[in-house]
């Protein structure tokens, strides 16, 4: 019957609407974390999204606009949140955002087949006095569990529509924009307060929001069953909002002191936790009457039988290192090939332009450096690919949260999260994918000192460096020495971690508490949704910036122009020359006093300058800068130069190694994490720290070594 | 032996033994002076002594030990020696303190409890068990202690000798917090904050570790926990009840029922079923707990642990949630089955 009305006054209403030309709709989507709201959300909008940051904070925003009906309906999807407290980032943003930019409505993704815990953050939303819609999503899952859910009955207790779904073949999506509409139009009621908290709490809530109404302005602004709700729970945001901005602040929070102890003294018992535990009585009422278990063999008994062997005492360790391993053989074994043909690609065209137009600056920046830029930016692309592949799977199957529980003991030790160990494992490969890979860790500290340490790593560029060092001058036990230095990345990683972690990054550790969630069969297009954002992301954000700083350096080392009579440019020793007098070449040897005490002399420090482009750039560099023509053997007659260079000795190699592996990471680095962090404060932060530990250990290796009398 | 002369009389027969030993002769001047009293008084101790058949004296003679006052003698004397080192070696007391106390305590110990305590002294000092002496391990645990911005869990450990543990088959006792005891519980006192200022005071308080303590009546925010230690009634703030820590005697008989009380969550290993008392984390760890659907008689049990015991897996209302033991150490639970 009542449907019926809706339907007719609807449909009356939207032929109204269509002539008055709508206003467009704005519409937040919430839910816990592993609620399928990410499905939901691609489900609705498809390839129509649009990434950004919350402002001020390195939450990402997504949000995407579709045409429904005849109106704009912006959708913007909110992160993922147990509660509304004013605890954790995201749980600030998405508060921030309902009670600053007012959306129209808002859409919760309910697990359905954990109804109980997700109904949580629900009943909240309708408490902050906006429209709610609530998804019982996974519908299928529960029908296999045996949980049949009373939608209608269940819709009536909590005075929220609700609509069922199932995200992964976006079933119930139409369903669910018809209601939003309704809501939003306001023929179908969704804000009214339904919840009960008992007689004490109620009569307490009521106290205070007869005071809260004293203040209009006030009253317009916030909704008070939320404030007075807040209060009681001793909300640190709801108290300094009320001494900011509320006329009667002091008899606001009187009546709520006075309120608290009532109730502390009536349930002897923290008020917070009293609001909490009659949310859920309330909950458990509701769903007493409205969902009916029958017993049946469910998925449960599925994720225990595969997680009885992966979170195994003593196999859990071997078997997460055995993922890693795949997923480090995916990005690296398959990136690399397709890495190396695009370089040969880039290579080969700018080789084509350098034919086709004449020699002159123009040319060498078109060739050298813009598609040199562009070229490594795009060397980059298929690890970012495959890293979000392999990142997506282990995410979307829900084998990521075990992962931290494998891992965790360790970490903690250092200071870090068990996640800290797959960006660590991938910038032992390549950083800048690395980098990106630290989104796995939801804390902003764990994240910001895993991604400030992680670089440290010996990547796929440092390791022919260190190779031909080791090969040069121990050539006798050239494996040992590589292993150990290999060692020690890993070792200083840590330690720095520790460091940074106890003096920078202090202050309470945040709540490893974390949901394992049931396995799931990920859905292709989930993933492929995934790596399509973040590869885009990619080059949009880190691309440009990559570009422009290879740009930079390419001009510090081919500027000023030596005066050459006619060019051979092939000829090594003007090559060398013109290095030498670059502006590169003259930081490098301005320098030289400086780098003399950890035993480097200016060829190497206008090497180690070249590096910070690229790390194996340095190999190359010190084959221009002694005058070598041979450029497809640079490694092996580095080597043999390096060895018969009188000037240089075991010790100074060691130091050097040590120091490429510490110091300043590469500029597609840098740019990654300035774009991961969001200011260009930690780049140059970790620029800056790295050059400075680097250069202590190399001069204490060198200094302690030519006392001991290694020097020879 | 001595149980028949007075305090009095046995410094008499230590200061004759020692003014023997420096002077060879004993006169009644010099152990006036030394004793800080009048002549006749010594006279006439000398002569009680001299009844009893300790000395040899007669007037205007040299004062001498008979074998068996010189017995008796060297006995009281190498006490009170032993009594100061203790003091100063095993409590780490200053020389005149230890010295003065020495004195003072030497007079009220029966022959028993000095025996024992110097078997006490051997074992500290020389500790069969362990290569290090573990009078060492308590001097640096003292020291410790005694540093006044040491309020970290180290203070705890060292004396506790463990962290916080969680329930091992093998032991009898359980050690909780007060905070985690039910109304009616009875246990062993064993203190230790890890804010020794907090220990120190609440020792002042009359709670001196190794008493007999029962709870009477838990208590919260302004309301204080009554507790009997040792049968006398004794009131403290809530905010005590985290740092006073208990040993409770396991349950061994009945099966059903392997604990009986509050306990952390933390103590409990794999496989076993619980229900939520109370949470007792702030903050942030708090606020997560409750969102997530950790309330009080919520069931739950635990499914797993990782590799050194620590993160856990617990699994609550059909959800399976991971949280660290640090973690799980701020929630109280009720053991089932």
């Amino acid at each position: 019957m009542r449907r019926h009305e809706i339907i007719g006054k609807n449909r009356h209403r939207h032929r109204q609407n269509f002539r008055n030309n709508l206003s467009p709709l704005k519409v937040a989507l919430a839910g816990n974390p592993n609620s399928g709201k990410t499905t939901i959300f691609n489900g609705i909008t498809g390839q129509r999204q649009h990434i950004s940051n919350y402002p001020g904070v390195t939450v990402e925003k997504k949000s995407g606009e579709i045409f429904f009906q005849g109106r704009t309906i912006e959708f913007i999807d909110l992160p993922g949140t147990y509660s509304l407290s004013a605890y954790s980032m995201e749980e600030i943003v998405s508060r921030d955002f309902v009670m600053k930019e007012k959306p129209d409505v808002i859409v919760d993704v309910l697990d359905s087949t954990n109804l109980d815990r997700h109904l949580y953050l629900l009943l909240q939303f309708q408490e902050l006095g906006v429209p709610v819609v609530g998804v019982l999503n996974m519908s299928d899952e529960a029908k296999q569990k045996g949980i049949n859910i009373n939608r209608k009955q269940l819709e009536n207790l909590l005075g929220i529509p609700l609509v069922r779904t199932v995200g992964k073949n976006r079933n119930g999506i139409g369903k669910l924009l018809h209601t939003i509409v309704n809501v939003a139009d306001g023929s179908v009621p969704s804000n009214k307060r339904h919840i009960n908290y008992g007689r004490e709490l109620e009569q307490a809530h009521n106290d205070i929001i007869k005071v809260l109404e004293q203040d209009n302005e006030f009253a317009d602004l916030y909704s008070l069953h939320w404030m007075a709700i807040k209060l009681l729970e001793k909300d640190s945001e709801a108290i300094q909002k009320i001494q900011k901005s509320h006329k009667f602040a002091k008899d606001v929070l009187d009546i709520t002191n006075n309120a608290i102890s009532f109730i502390e003294k009536h349930f002897s018992e923290e008020s917070d936790v009293v609001v909490s535990e009659q949310r859920y009585a309330y909950i458990h009422g509701a769903l007493r009457e409205t969902v009916k278990r029958e017993n049946k063999k469910d998925y449960t008994d599925f994720t225990e039988k595969i997680d009885r062997f992966v979170l195994n005492r003593y196999l859990g360790i071997p078997i997460f290192t055995f993922v890693m391993f795949l997923m480090y053989q995916l990005t690296f074994r398959i990136g690399n090939p397709i890495s190396n043909f695009l370089t040969t690609t880039f290579d080969s065209l700018s080789i084509f332009i350098e034919n086709m137009m004449p020699a002159g600056p123009l040319q060498e920046l078109l060739t050298e450096g813009i598609i040199g830029g562009v070229g490594g930016v795009i060397v980059f692309l298929p690890l970012v690919v495959f890293l979000f592949l392999g990142l997506s799977f282990l995410e979307d199957t829900g084998y990521m949260a075990r992962s931290a529980f494998v891992m965790d003991k360790f970490f903690h030790l250092f200071g870090l999260h068990g996640r800290s160990f797959i960006p660590f494992m991938v910038s032992s490969g390549c950083a800048v994918p690395g980098i990106l890979s630290a989104r796995v860790l939801a804390n902003p500290k764990d994240r910001i000192v895993t991604i400030l340490v992680s670089p440290l790593m010996m990547c796929g560029a440092k390791t022919p460096v260190i190779a031909m060092l080791t090969a040069a001058f121990f050539p006798k036990n050239a494996a040992f020495v590589f292993w150990c230095v290999w060692l020690s990345s890993w070792l200083i990683a840590f330690v720095l971690a520790l460091i940074f972690r106890t003096t920078l990054f202090r202050g309470e550790q945040t709540p490893f508490v974390m949901e394992l969630p049931p396995y799931r069969i990920p859905t292709l297009r989930g993933i492929f949704q995934h790596v399509w954002e973040k590869s885009w992301e990619y080059i949009k954000k880190a691309g440009t910036v990559i570009l422009a700083a290879s740009v930079i350096i390419w001009f510090l080392l081919s500027y000023p122009k030596t005066p050459v009579d006619n060019h051979f440019s092939n000829n090594p020793e003007v090559a060398s020359r013109e290095i030498v007098n670059s502006y590169g070449g003259k930081i490098g040897k301005s320098l030289e006093p400086i780098l003399k005490l950890a035993g480097f002399d200016w060829k190497i420090g206008i090497s180690l300058f070249a590096g910070t482009a690229a790390k194996e750039i340095i190999i190359s560099t010190m084959g221009i800068v002694y005058g070598i023509s041979d450029e497809n053997n640079t490694g092996e007659t580095v080597m043999n130069s390096l060895k018969s260079d009188k000037n240089y000795s075991p010790l100074i190699a060691l130091s050097l190694m040590i120091f490429i592996i510490i110091y300043v990471p590469c500029i597609a680095t840098l740019a990654m994490v300035k774009k991961e962090l969001g200011s260009w404060k930690w780049p140059l932060f970790q620029a800056g720290y790295t050059l400075l530990t680097a250069y202590g250990i190399s001069v204490i290796i060198y200094q302690v070594g030519m006392f001991l009398g290694f020097g020879g | 032996m001595d149980q028949k002369l007075s305090e009095s009389l046995q410094d008499y027969l230590k200061i004759i033994l020692t003014l023997i030993n420096q002077k060879v002769v004993a006169r009644t001047k010099d152990i006036a002076k030394i004793k800080k009293v009048s002549m006749p008084s010594t006279t006439e101790a000398i002569k009680k002594l001299s009844k009893a058949g300790y000395v040899k004296y007669s007037a205007r003679e040299f004062i001498n030990l008979t074998p068996k006052g010189k017995q008796v003698a060297v006995y009281l004397a190498n006490r009170n020696i032993f009594l100061q080192n203790f003091l100063q070696d095993i409590l780490e007391l200053d020389e005149a303190n230890a010295s003065q106390e020495a004195c003072a305590l030497e007079h009220h110990l029966s022959g028993d409890t000095l025996e024992r305590l110097s078997l006490l002294y051997q074992f500290l000092t020389q500790c069969p068990l362990q290569k290090q002496p573990c009078v060492d391990n308590f001097k640096n645990c003292l020291k410790k202690y005694n540093s006044e911005e040491n309020t970290s869990s180290e203070n705890h450990d060292c004396f506790i000798g463990q962290q916080f543990p969680h329930i091992q088959p093998e032991n009898n006792t359980v050690h909780i917090l007060l905070s985690s005891m039910k109304e009616g519980q009875a246990g062993t006192l064993l203190l230790l904050s890890p804010n020794s200022r907090v220990t120190s005071k609440l020792i002042k308080k009359g709670f001196i570790p190794g008493s007999k303590i029962l709870l009477e009546k838990k208590g919260y925010s302004t309301f204080p926990y009554i507790i009997k230690v040792n049968s006398l009634s004794i009131e403290v703030d809530p905010e005590f009840a985290d740092s006073i820590e208990i040993a409770i005697e396991r349950n061994k008989d009945s099966k059903e029922n392997i604990l009986s009380g509050i306990f952390p969550l933390s103590y409990l290993s794999a496989d076993s079923e619980f229900r939520i008392v109370k949470i007792k984390a702030k903050g942030e760890i708090r606020r997560r707990l409750l969102d997530i659907g950790f309330i009080k008689g919520q069931k739950g049990h635990v499914v797993r642990e990782a590799l050194l015991r620590d993160p856990i897996e617990i699994n609550i209302n059909g959800t399976n949630i991971s949280l660290r033991r640090s973690e799980a150490k701020l929630i109280d639970i009720e053991v089932l089955n």
